[in-house]
């Protein structure tokens, strides 16, 4: 589990950054967030879906990276089984969290039990009471991330005000005829977007909002090759995935 | 002579009145014109009121989101009702939850669950995890669930007054029913018996193929103008008088119940609804055995010894219903219709179901009326007589010895149909066989949890050869236990998940 403490030039003077070797630790993540930004080349690798947080119920964008809590399926030892990497994997050991002091803004984090903290190799964060150049690029790294999760949330209001989302289930079914459900998915209504006004559309075209929708849609078909790499572990084989539209009924 | 359908004229703008007007203005305005006469004199009153899980479908149906019905009607979120010493006057209660028995439609668990559990707990902790949610104040879903999705039954508590507003405003400006706020001076009658025209004060002769009376418990259109005779249930049920008052929380985190908390008394029972800024508080007895002021010592007693209670709202009724429910062109909905007690909450349950009936089946003209009230009678006699065995017989269950409560045990006052049926399950449980009516209120379930709930025992070893799924049942029982693991950590706190929905709302996805 990580542990995030608020980034602090006293407590945290010695620290060192380490380079990313494996993604060691996204091991036990079956979903990474993503930012708008990132969905076309998110789509080339996974599924790109959204997910309610269960604290808020807001929706995120999500890509799926495996379907058994706790099993990231792209992550082997020596290699990351995809084409694209979410951001928010690279982010680490740093990530958002609420300032204390300040209430409307936000501040850096960083987890003090993170494989890529150290104190005697890597770049160093602080030099004496300064930033150091590593730390100024991170935080321009988390500006950039902060102003593309504000435009991903922009796009999913959007959304959801035009009532272009729908809920899908995902029934897996295994070779050993057992099955399980996962709900809390939601992709693109196709029907809904056939019927998006003109003016609409050219709205969204302008945005980018119709690539992001697109990159959705067809990222869909990612869940094959989930199917493949979830066959290729050590878990109870898959002998097929049906992905079942919300009818809108309970 | 036969005439299309073209208008219907409600009178009443209480939640009966609004309801019956949505929902048929929902599904026939291109059609037919709906309209409502709400008198400007009659005030409504926020009470704290009850619903069953059907609420849901109907507000759903109205096209109202459940987020706006939360934060405009100070609901909550209603998963049970508590009987709290209905069977001995010390320490006793049981649940009768909104969720069916775990598995209740591959096994009945009636027969096992004694056994299964080896005596620890209850029937109702055996059946089903919504018992511990309630016990623990957690909320039946979390703010991630779409609108009107349950992980556990619901329905809700609400503020009646502030319900209706919100009624009045969505249908009015939504559903286009069209609002008259006048006074019914007097009503014309046609030569065939039917009636005619309301005239009212300001807005001249209104006249319309079908009347919908949801007057109140006056009953003006089918009780008064076409005499309709009232049939007491005062045999049966002794209650007669209610007082109802207004209870502040504490502290603005104060745990709020999400089950209706009905608490027995010498001369009748408590109820105790929680609403998002205040309880609703009432006691309902007979005045047969209690003088009014005895019933508000009974109610500060509950309340405790602090709080002293002020502003009290009296009300008188007689428990009944009509003989029919439709008669000629007027069909009654709600108090008109009739009034037991407010135990289980039926009262708006019946407006509904009453409500969605006659959309359903409105007559296409005026000739196919009487076919139509005929199916409507049977279908709601049907209905009032469930709910009447259904409530009597959480009485009939109960031990304490107070006059009231021993009148209310005389085989004289209980309806043979559940005498029937109470001494069937002497020897077999409530089955879906025994409800085969579609219109019947209440499930087997929701009886078997009243008579496990108050310990009521059936002997099942007489037929012991066709109780042999055993291992079914103590696998649903174990499937319950595993759920509640999981739900003990997923679900918030109820007062939390309000909070949430007063803040974010709830998606409509």
């Amino acid at each position: 589990m990580p542990n995030y403490v608020l980034l602090d030039a006293v407590k945290h003077q010695k620290k060192r950054i380490l380079p990313h070797t494996n993604f060691n630790h996204s091991s036990q993540q079956h979903h990474a967030s993503l930012t708008i930004n990132e969905f076309v080349q998110a789509s080339t690798s996974f599924p790109v879906v959204f997910m309610k947080d269960p604290q808020e119920g807001k929706l995120h964008a999500t890509a799926l990276l495996g379907f058994i809590a706790g099993k990231n399926l792209h992550f082997t030892q020596n290699d990351w089984l995809g084409t694209h990497v979410p951001a928010s994997i690279l982010r680490a050991p740093f990530e958002l969290g609420p300032d204390l002091q300040n209430d409307k803004t936000l501040a850096l984090y960083v987890d003090e039990d993170s494989q890529y903290l150290s104190e005697s190799e890597g770049q160093a964060l602080f030099d004496g009471e300064n930033q150091t150049q590593s730390l100024l690029q991170v935080q321009k790294v988390f500006a950039d991330y902060f102003r593309d999760e504000i435009e991903t949330q922009k796009f999913v209001a959007q959304l959801l005000k035009y009532n272009l989302l729908t809920e899908i289930e995902l029934v897996i079914q295994y070779e050993n005829n057992s099955s399980m459900k996962i709900k809390g998915i939601y992709t693109i209504n196709q029907s809904e977007l056939r019927l998006l006004s003109d003016d609409l559309v050219i709205d969204f075209n302008k945005k980018d909002y119709l690539t992001a929708v697109h990159a959705m849609l067809a990222s869909l078909g990612q869940v094959n090759r989930l199917i493949k790499l979830h066959n290729g572990s050590e878990e109870q084989k898959i002998a097929g995935v049906q992905m079942r539209i919300d009818s809108g009924e309970e | 002579m036969s005439s299309e359908i073209k208008r219907i004229i409600v009178l009443g703008g209480g939640a009966a009145g609004w309801i019956t007007a949505g929902l048929l203005a929902k599904k026939h305005a291109a059609g037919v014109k709906v309209s409502l006469i709400e008198s400007p004199d009659i005030s409504t009153v926020g009470v704290g009121e009850g619903t069953w899980p059907t609420m849901r479908q109907t507000l759903a149906k109205l096209g109202i989101s459940e987020t706006t019905f939360i934060q405009k009607c100070s609901a909550t979120f209603k998963q049970a009702s508590k009987f709290v010493n209905w069977i001995n006057p010390n320490d006793d209660a049981y649940y009768h939850p909104f969720s069916e028995p775990q598995g209740f439609n591959k096994v009945d668990l009636s027969p096992y669950w004694r056994e299964a559990t080896q005596g620890e707990g209850t029937f109702s902790q055996a059946a089903t995890f919504q018992h511990y949610l309630c016990e623990n104040g957690l909320a039946p879903k979390t703010i991630a669930n779409k609108q009107y999705e349950a992980v556990a039954n619901y329905g809700y508590h609400l503020d009646a007054g502030k319900f209706i507003e919100l009624l009045r405003e969505h249908c009015t400006t939504e559903l286009k029913v069209e609002l008259f706020s006048d006074t019914v001076e007097h009503v014309l009658m046609a030569e065939n018996g039917n009636i005619g025209s309301l005239a009212t004060k300001n807005n001249g002769n209104l006249s319309a193929e079908l009347f919908v009376d949801c007057s109140g418990m006056r009953s003006e259109l089918l009780g008064k103008s076409l005499n309709v005779p009232f049939v007491p249930c005062d045999d049966i049920f002794f209650s007669d008088t209610a007082i109802a008052t207004q209870v502040p929380y504490p502290d603005i985190d104060t745990p709020i119940s999400s089950c209706t908390i009905s608490t027995a008394q010498d001369a009748g029972w408590i109820w105790d609804i929680g609403l998002q800024h205040r309880r609703g508080v009432g006691y309902v007895y007979s005045s047969q055995f209690c003088t009014q002021e005895q019933a508000y010592d009974t109610l500060s007693q509950y309340l405790g010894d602090k709080y002293k209670i002020d502003k009290v709202k009296t009300i008188k009724f007689t428990p009944g219903h009509r003989e029919l429910f439709w008669k000629n062109n007027c069909v009654a909905v709600g108090l008109s219709a009739g009034f037991l007690e407010p135990l289980e909450a039926s009262a708006l349950m019946l407006v509904e179901t009453s409500a969605n009936l006659i959309a359903e089946q409105l007559p296409a003209n005026t000739e196919q009326m009487q076919m139509a009230a005929k199916r409507f009678n049977a279908s709601m006699l049907m209905k009032w007589r469930g709910v009447i065995d259904f409530l009597k017989l959480h009485y009939v269950l109960s031990k304490r010895d107070t006059p009231f409560w021993v009148k209310n045990r005389e085989p004289s006052s209980v309806p043979d149909t559940l005498k029937e049926l109470l001494e069937l399950w002497r020897f077999r449980s409530p089955s879906e066989y025994d409800f085969t009516d579609n219109m019947e209120a209440f499930s087997a379930a929701s009886y078997q949890y009243i008579l496990y709930g108050a310990g009521f025992k059936t002997d099942f070893s007489s037929n012991a050869y066709l109780y042999e799924k055993s291992a079914l049942a103590t696998k649903q029982i174990m499937l319950n236990r595993q759920r509640l693991e999981q739900l003990k950590f997923s679900l918030p706190r109820h007062r939390e998940l309000l909070e949430k929905v007063n803040r974010v709302g709830f998606s409509a996805i």
